[in-house]
């Protein structure tokens, strides 16, 4: 039986997309066996960021409505032969879909894969609701902006009344220099707040927005920043104690040089 | 076995009068009033009420069990509970010197205390007709609103209400006092940005005198 994990955030883009398709994908290349799910009917976007946009036939609304089987509706990845996803439609609304038909899919699911990572839509009306109610563990995705910690500090609260227990927190496009000069809020001052596991810190990187618009995750990418730090949630989520990654980028020979005379004055 | 009569409600002009049967046994009493209760749910929904028994005699301890049946089942928030016999003495009392009959809807805020325990987040809201303590954070978005006093076990960063029903008496208390803002009665403060940072590891109270919100550390008593 696996596992069902929501990645959900309240505010829009913060990351949810990204991340999903950063986790599924790194937990896929150490071999699970993984099916992210597109719950976000009308504005699917995870297609997109994995490169599959031109391979779906059925969504997952043909599945919920018997249209298809669910193996019709499942596309295999490009890169990962067990790395799966699960299309939203893109012609209907969230009003396509219940809590309960949502539950019934995850059940089905899980029974095949591994881990079943659902994207959630923004917001917390329906689509939210529907995302959510299949899923056993989830992970709240923000960035160090107070609308968007406010944002999942409410959708924190709406987890656990919906008995969705300790979330995991993954803090998105964090800038180590302005963090430095005291402009972004730092990890500290969100968890403060927030109080939650945290999952993993990704720094605001550009490989980020090139491999999203490749179609292609950084997870895979050794030289993106991002990349690893995906990479060490995946390995977070698979049990594994990895120190949360420094964010002061090393200032290469000369600077260590200096910093070593310094310190030894 | 009970009787389906041995409860019965009864609407006042001063709330709910719940008549038990002098000569049923307690626990039946209790099964009889718990679906009495949940029979009459839509109908209560989440007024604000006073209760009285009357009929067979309660101790203390035999009320309060009753009360709680009443809770359990309701959204209902009950203000006050006084013996009916004793009300009436008063009331005879009152007649006989010429005085208006006391109001049923005195208020229980020494009495009554909801306790939360975690963090309140954004978009969660309390409200008591009583007092309130929060044992952990409240958060930006929050909202706390009693009819008594509000005491904060930890950082109190949303909004909160004390005496909400026009106590001026009341106060608001937390480790860290830091609302986004903070009502007592019918006034409405805030704490400047700059201050709340003074405020920060100072556990601190709001009161009102003089119809001015105060702020003062908790060791100045």
């Amino acid at each position: 039986m696996g596992e069902v994990y929501v990645v959900t955030s309240g505010k829009g883009g913060v990351g949810k997309t990204t991340s999903t398709a950063n986790i599924g994908t790194g937990l896929a290349i150490v071999g699970k066996k993984v099916v992210m799910v597109d719950a976000d009917i009308g504005l699917r976007n995870l297609d997109v960021v994995m490169g599959l946009e031109n391979r779906i036939v059925y969504d997952i609304v043909d599945v919920i409505e018997g249209t298809c089987r669910l193996k019709q509706a499942l596309i295999r990845d490009k890169r990962y032969s067990n790395l799966y996803l699960l299309p939203a439609a893109q012609t209907k609304d969230k009003s396509a879909l219940s809590p309960e038909q949502m539950q019934k899919l995850c059940k089905q699911l899980r029974e095949e894969f591994e881990y079943v990572i659902i994207d959630c839509p923004a917001g917390i009306e329906q689509g939210f609701k529907n995302a959510i109610a299949g899923a056993d563990k989830a992970i709240v995705v923000t960035t160090p902006e107070v609308s968007a910690v406010r944002d999942a500090d409410r959708v924190i609260g709406l987890l656990e009344a919906n008995d969705l227990r300790n979330p995991l927190l993954v803090l998105n496009r964090i800038r180590p220099e302005m963090v430095k000069r005291g402009d972004m809020m730092t990890i500290e001052d969100v968890m403060e707040i927030l109080a939650i596991e945290i999952l993993g810190v990704i720094p605001d990187d550009e490989s980020i927005v090139i491999s999203t618009n490749r179609g292609d995750p950084c997870v895979a990418d050794d030289s993106s920043w991002a990349g690893r730090a995906y990479r060490n949630i995946t390995r977070r989520l698979l049990g594994e104690i990895v120190p949360l990654m420094k964010l002061q980028q090393e200032k290469g020979f000369f600077g260590r040089i200096l910093k070593f005379f310094r310190f030894g004055s | 076995m009970h009787d389906e009569n041995s409860v019965i409600f009864k609407g006042t002009t001063n709330g709910i009068n719940v008549w038990l049967d002098e000569h049923a046994d307690l626990d039946a009493l209790k099964d009889a009033l718990r679906l009495k209760t949940l029979e009459a749910k839509t109908f209560f929904e989440d007024a604000e009420t006073a209760i009285t028994f009357s009929g067979r005699p309660l101790n203390k301890n035999e009320e309060a069990e009753m009360l709680d049946i009443i809770y359990k089942e309701t959204n209902l928030s009950i203000s006050v509970t006084e013996p009916i016999a004793a009300r009436e003495g008063y009331d005879s009392l009152a007649a006989r010197l010429g005085l208006a009959p006391p109001s049923i809807l005195r208020s229980r805020n020494e009495q009554l205390t909801y306790y939360y325990e975690g963090a309140l987040r954004n978009g969660q809201s309390i409200r008591y007709n009583g007092s309130v303590v929060v044992l952990g954070d409240a958060n930006p978005g929050s909202e706390i609103v009693a009819r008594g006093n509000i005491i904060v076990m930890g950082a109190l960063k949303g909004l909160v209400h004390a005496g909400c029903t026009g106590d001026a008496y009341s106060y608001v208390c937390a480790l860290r006092l830091t609302p986004t803002q903070l009502r007592i009665c019918d006034i409405i403060t805030y704490i400047p940005e700059e201050k709340k940072n003074r405020n920060k590891n100072t556990p601190s109270y709001a009161y009102i005198q003089e119809g001015v919100i105060y702020i003062a550390p908790l060791n100045h008593g």
